[in-house]
């Protein structure tokens, strides 16, 4: 078992007095939280339309742990210091864990999305390097769960290295899903280089979906109104 | 009936009944509605002669119309007063003239009385109102006309007898005046400069209150700076460092062109009849003195009515990268009416909502085309899709493809949301379809749960970083819905339920 493996475990027995009230509570409301397991998707099955609660998902199997409660914001999204104040230097390893799904307790689909989202808090090569794999990995895929991933990908990718991004997340601007296609233009205005300028008006050229289209207006914007634009060294 | 058939019939009977109403209501005269009469025992029983006619015997005061009053047993009459007798309420004037309301308290005691005046042409009790001079009666509160009171039974119907503050230069003096018994009534309250120091008055009868702050200029933040309760205490004040926003007995946050105080959001906090004091003020985006002058509008819930309006708006879903989520691939207005996951997904909404006595009342289904710009939203620009909120009543729902960054599975207006302020940059919640990529919809439904809850004023049961609720009964659990987490349940304490129901945005 890794160290951050280990210290997670300590975490967690802390919260076991709590954790054992909140199984009680959850089950006594019916629950309405995830049975999913890592990245499978699970379109609603449609049979779950009666009223009450009783017609509610059953509790789900994921650990109550502060980490799983981090990453699963509905709108909140953590700061570098609340992920530094739960794990301190093994915050980047214990991330890329998560978001690349090697952490069998916390495989859900959406805590790696986030998760990735967090690497955008630690630049590093290592970092890097994942997020680009994982730019190439789920960008292969038209569909589902893995479009989040990407986009989360791409947005951390902007953040943690603006300079080599732009090589990485153009070949998204033309991925058969309009929403990573926007998404790959928003990143590329986040990186602020003027690198990115050329391939997106390039896509402009071509592209006809206005969703698209009004995301890489903004982006282009976005880069004219960097000051100084950087270019790459 | 007549009196003669009836005694046939009745016998001793109505002779004791008749008795016992000390022969007012029993008239035994033959004479019908519309017929001629000279007195009321000329009427059949349950008729009274008034004005030489028999008519129907009075029940309210209303009934016997401007000049009399109904007395025990259904009689009405005429109201005998002159010009500047005083009054308490409308009935204790003659035809022609209004219970007028003293300009001033001299006796300073806080309650003010009226004088019989003449009546001016003007806009009836409870009509919509800015100014005294606008009403009959030459009274405008809280945005309604109105008539002095000291019961019920001065009202007319549908409408009850309520203490209400009225702003004089350096007091709130109060009087009795008939506001609506049911809904919300609202009012403008005028600012003249970017800050300033404004009085809400707030009547007995309120439930809650929210004062919506709005700016034209949408880079500018508004909102309260100071928060006077009637009595003196400190309700909010505007904090200097993180931890002071939690102790401040309402939670609150001014907003980017927007925002909403809400009294009261915790049920340690009552409402109080009287004028609340309320520093306004709006600010540059570099924290500087604003430049633009807010509007006030305060909004009064004065029932307990809780019937949740929601308004489903729908971004173009084309081609989604989820869409085998949707019944038939398609998710639209018209999709949405009649698509068994959408019934499932909104009857859970029911079920969590009625746990907190709350009934889903009107939905509606709306198509937002030609706004491929809104299609997909960021968390932390959503204003330009909540102006397009068009209902006034409850929340508005936008489906949209997307929310930037990913994992943001909501976006909410602001909590609370302004109610009954439609086209706000915080008027309504976003829902991100992407959610249903690896959610179902039953946890979209309990996301969108959460998220109107907070639009209706319910903060996290937690926050993530350990500050608890507001509201003193919540528990910390990741099983309660305002727990800020995807993963989480959907019950709430009784105090969340009570502050859910003081929503003003409910009727």
């Amino acid at each position: 078992m890794s160290a951050s493996r280990q210290s997670r475990k300590r975490r967690r027995t802390t919260v076991a007095a709590s954790a054992a009230s909140l199984a009680a509570s959850v089950a006594l409301v019916g629950g309405l939280r995830s049975t999913g397991q890592a990245g499978v998707e699970r379109p609603d099955d449609g049979e779950r339309s009666a009223i009450g609660h009783a017609a509610l998902p059953p509790t789900p199997a994921l650990p109550d742990e502060p980490l799983s409660e981090l990453l699963s914001g509905i709108e909140f999204v953590p700061d570098r210091s609340a992920f530094d104040g739960l794990m301190g230097d093994e915050a980047p390893d214990q991330l890329v864990a998560i978001a690349v799904g090697d952490d069998a307790e916390l495989a859900d689909a959406g805590l790696r999305i986030r998760a990735y989202r967090a690497l955008a808090l630690y630049p590093s090569a290592e970092n890097e390097e994942t997020l680009r794999a994982a730019v190439a990995e789920h960008g292969a895929v038209a569909r589902g769960v893995d479009t989040l991933y990407v986009r989360a990908a791409m947005d951390a990718l902007a953040r943690v290295a603006p300079d080599d991004a732009v090589d990485a997340i153009a070949p998204m601007l033309a991925h058969p899903s309009q929403d990573v296609r926007a998404g790959a233009a928003r990143a590329l205005g986040a990186t602020g280089r003027a690198a990115a300028e050329p391939v997106l008006r390039a896509r402009l050229a071509e592209e006809t979906v206005e969703q698209v289209r009004v995301a890489i207006a903004d982006a282009l914007r976005l880069l004219e109104g960097t000051e100084g634009t950087k270019e790459e060294p | 009936m007549r009196a003669s058939s009836h005694i046939g019939a009745g016998g001793l009977a109505l002779s004791f009944v008749c008795a016992l109403l000390a022969l007012t209501a029993c008239n035994g005269g033959d004479a019908m509605i519309g017929d001629a009469c000279g007195e009321t025992s000329d009427c059949d029983e349950a008729l009274q002669c008034l004005e030489r006619v028999c008519v129907e015997r009075c029940h309210t005061h209303v009934d016997c119309g401007d000049g009399y009053r109904c007395e025990r047993g259904g009689e009405c009459e005429l109201v005998d007063s002159a010009f500047g007798d005083v009054c308490e309420r409308e009935v204790d004037c003659g035809p022609g003239q209004a219970c007028s309301l003293d300009t001033v308290d001299p006796d300073e005691n806080g309650a003010l009385t009226g004088t019989c005046q003449e009546q001016v042409a003007g806009l009836p009790i409870a009509a919509e109102c800015r100014a005294d001079d606008e009403c009959q009666t030459g009274i405008c509160a809280l945005g309604r006309c109105t008539q002095l009171c000291r019961q019920l039974s001065d009202c007319p119907p549908a409408m009850r007898c309520a203490s209400v503050p009225r702003l004089f230069a350096d007091s709130a003096p109060r009087f009795s005046a008939c506001l609506p018994a049911r809904g919300v009534i609202s009012q403008d309250i005028a600012m003249s400069s970017p800050s300033e120091v404004v009085r809400v008055p707030v009547p007995s009868s309120a439930q809650s209150f929210a004062l919506v702050a709005q700016l034209d200029d949408d880079t500018q933040r508004v909102g309260a700076e100071l928060v006077v309760a009637p009595d003196g205490r400190v309700l909010y004040a505007e904090p200097a460092t993180p931890e002071e926003y939690f102790t401040n007995p309402i939670r609150y946050e001014p907003g980017i062109a927007v925002s909403t105080l809400f009294v009261s959001n915790s049920t340690a906090v009552d409402v109080q009849v009287g004028a609340y004091e309320v520093t306004v003020k709006s600010e540059l985006p570099d924290g500087g003195p604003g430049t633009a002058v807010p509007h006030l509008r305060a909004f009064y819930k004065l029932d307990t009515g809780a019937t949740l309006d929601v308004h489903f708006h729908f971004l173009n879903m084309k081609g989604h990268p989820c869409s085998q989520a949707f019944d038939d691939g398609r998710l639209d207005a018209a999709s949405a009416r009649d698509s068994n996951r959408f019934k499932g997904y909104l009857a859970t909404l029911e079920s969590v909502f009625a746990d907190a006595g709350i009934h889903i009342g009107d939905v509606t289904y709306s198509d937002i085309a030609g706004r491929a710009d809104l299609d997909g939203i960021e968390r932390d620009r959503p204003g330009p899709l909540f102006a397009l909120a068009d209902h006034d009543t409850g929340v508005n729902v936008f489906f949209v493809r997307s929310i930037a960054p990913a994992g943001v599975q909501a976006v909410v207006g602001a909590t609370p949301g302004p109610p009954r302020t439609p086209g706000s940059a915080a008027s309504g919640v976003a829902v991100g379809v992407d959610t249903l990529c690896y959610r179902n919809w039953s946890e979209l439904s309990r996301i969108t749960a959460h998220a109107v809850a907070r639009q209706m004023g319910l903060y996290y049961n937690r926050d993530p970083d350990g500050h608890p609720d507001a509201i003193g009964d919540s528990d910390d659990l990741a099983s309660n819905l305002m727990f800020f987490g995807d993963l989480g349940g959907a019950s709430l304490s009784s105090g969340q339920r009570e502050v859910l129901r003081r929503y003003p945005g409910l009727r």
